[in-house]
């Protein structure tokens, strides 16, 4: 994401040593060039990705049976005329529901081994063993452990989500521990240990907490196509499976495509939601 | 302000024959040895040494960050073995949260300690009036300078109305012209309020303007070596820093601060 920092509507009575006050007129200038570049940067990958499939590209990577960009989009406008919105939402259901409950049970537990000892000595270890473990491997257990292939599904996007959520909060609590100063602030203006964390460790740690829950949603999507492998009639990733069973090419390109616009805009939704939350920070990148 | 908070008679810190020590790599190392000092209600002492004399150590034991390996220190006969908000804390660091706005920084402290009928949202409103800080009562901290943030971070500490105001190295990180200012802010405040501060500075000058009382301390392990009064007039302001009296003062604990700094170059050159 982009930098033009326009943190808060304060800013523009108050002029700070280090911020020049920004102009309407200059925010739009500035964004305007960060959007010219996006869009050029997605043209030029297009144009890269048509060029190699019609120059034939086989140099170690075979670009022969690679759809076209032309292709991917015919097959998107037959799926389109096709009632998408089956799979459309059988797929958001079960990505949100896996990220939701990820992102509770990852934040709750990544607090609790954050701030307790105890507590991480008895649940970090299991965890730590069962993280490794990519979502594939888990289609065996996750058919017979859940009572439906729904829940199964489910159950594997919640896997993608959990862990990153889950270190991220536990990361981050712990370096908000760290902070000496900071807990010292706190405990000589007499706050107590629930009070500590709740004014000062938890805020202090919605950073971490934020980029794991954005990672977090990246990997729910992530784990979509493994977990609509079990079963399934509907889903952009039971969409894509099938269409490589038969062979069918332009439309695993297009479900690809598909789960990747999709994971990028939730996450940059997550991440949105999360910045909200965040106010006070101003970030600024390339000296601006 | 609040006068029935604030009394005279509360703020007496009693420093008994305390020792700091860390162990370091299965050292141990003595910060502090056998210091002794009763610093009265109302007065203005400052802790000045050479930079690794113990003089944080000293303060940290007085707010109750780090307990002393023995002896004890009071406040109003109450031992003292962790921080509580009768004693206000100001940082060297900028140290205001960043995640909360001016306003809320300030009113904090107030929230948890409920005292007196003002709401923590009077208190800080009021503190903010007194550095002439209003305007910025919802800005983040980051949006402020230097000074305005360490203003912020003395009116945070004096809004639980502590019996005794703690400050280490406050205005080491400003720039000359603005530390003169803010030295002369606090003097007005400490009028004001009639409170005990402790103020520890490496910075002479400062020391010497500031307080009623200088404790000056020896390094390796860290002693109180003079205890200096000054007794410079008060209201003191610029014209106080070109009397004569100042002049001489500010000589006397330049050579025994100079006889300190050399012993400690060296010593921690044979360490």
């Amino acid at each position: 994401m982009t930098s033009t920092n326009v943190s808060s509507k304060s800013n523009f009575y108050f002029k700070s040593y280090k911020k020049e006050r920004l102009m309407l007129w200059e925010l739009i200038r500035i964004n305007s060039k960060t959007y010219t570049r996006k869009l050029i940067s997605i043209i030029l990958f297009f144009l890269l990705w048509e060029f190699l499939c019609w120059i034939d590209f086989n140099f170690i990577i075979n670009f022969v049976f690679v759809p076209t960009p032309v292709e991917v989009i015919n097959a998107f406008i037959q799926f389109i005329n096709d009632s998408p919105w089956v799979h459309f939402k059988a797929s958001i259901l079960r990505v949100i529901g896996g990220f939701i409950s990820g992102s509770i049970l990852g934040i709750f537990v990544g607090l609790l081994i954050g701030s307790s000892k105890i507590l991480e000595d008895f649940l970090a270890t299991p965890l730590e063993l069962l993280r490794p473990i990519p979502a594939v491997a888990w289609i065996p257990l996750a058919i017979l452990m859940f009572p439906d292939a729904e829940s199964g599904m489910y159950y594997i996007t919640f896997v993608g989500a959990f862990y990153p959520i889950l270190i991220s909060t536990q990361k981050a609590v712990e370096n908000s521990l760290s902070d000496r100063l900071m807990i010292r602030v706190g405990q000589s203006l007499g706050a107590n240990s629930f009070q500590l964390f709740k004014d000062i460790i938890l805020p202090s740690s919605l950073p971490g907490i934020s980029a794991g829950l954005v990672i977090g949603m990246g990997n729910a999507w992530f784990c979509l196509v493994t977990a609509e492998i079990i079963a399934g009639r509907f889903g952009i990733g039971y969409k894509t499976w099938e269409s490589y069973v038969i062979s069918e090419y332009p439309p695993i390109v297009m479900g690809m495509v598909l789960i990747g616009l999709m994971g990028a805009f939730s996450s940059f939704v997550v991440l949105k939601i999360t910045d909200s939350f965040m106010p006070w920070r101003t970030i600024s990148k390339d000296g601006i | 302000m609040n006068q029935n908070i604030l009394s005279k008679t509360k703020g007496k810190v009693v420093i008994d024959n305390i020792s700091i020590s860390y162990s370091s790599r299965n050292e141990q190392i003595y910060a502090l040895k056998d210091i002794s000092a009763t610093i009265n209600p109302g007065e203005f002492v400052c802790i000045l040494g050479p930079s690794g004399c113990g003089k944080s150590s000293l303060l940290n034991g007085i707010a109750g960050f780090v307990n002393p390996s023995n002896g004890k220190i009071s406040l109003d006969n109450k031992e003292i073995n962790k921080p509580s908000p009768e004693m206000g804390m100001v940082f060297q660091q900028y140290s205001l949260y960043p995640w909360k706005t001016v306003k809320e920084n300030i009113s904090f402290g107030p929230s948890i300690n409920k005292k007196g009928n003002e709401s923590p949202e009077e208190i800080a409103l009021k503190f903010l009036d007194m550095i002439g800080l209003s305007k910025y009562a919802n800005h983040y901290p980051n949006e402020l300078s230097g000074g305005m943030q360490q203003r912020v971070g003395i009116a945070r500490a004096l809004a639980n109305y502590p019996d005794v105001l703690l400050m280490d190295e406050p205005f080491g990180a400003l720039d000359s012209q603005t530390r003169i200012i803010m030295q002369e802010n606090l003097l007005k405040i400490w009028r004001e309020f009639k409170i005990t501060v402790v103020f520890v500075t490496h910075d002479i000058d400062e020391a010497v303007f500031l307080s009623d009382r200088i404790l000056l301390m020896s390094t390796l392990p860290g002693k109180i070596k003079r205890d200096l009064k000054i007794d410079l007039p008060r209201p003191r302001d610029k014209e106080t820093t070109d009397s004569k009296r100042f002049i001489e003062l500010r000589q006397i604990c330049h050579s025994l601060i100079r006889e300190e700094s050399i012993k400690a170059f060296e010593k921690q050159n044979h360490l």
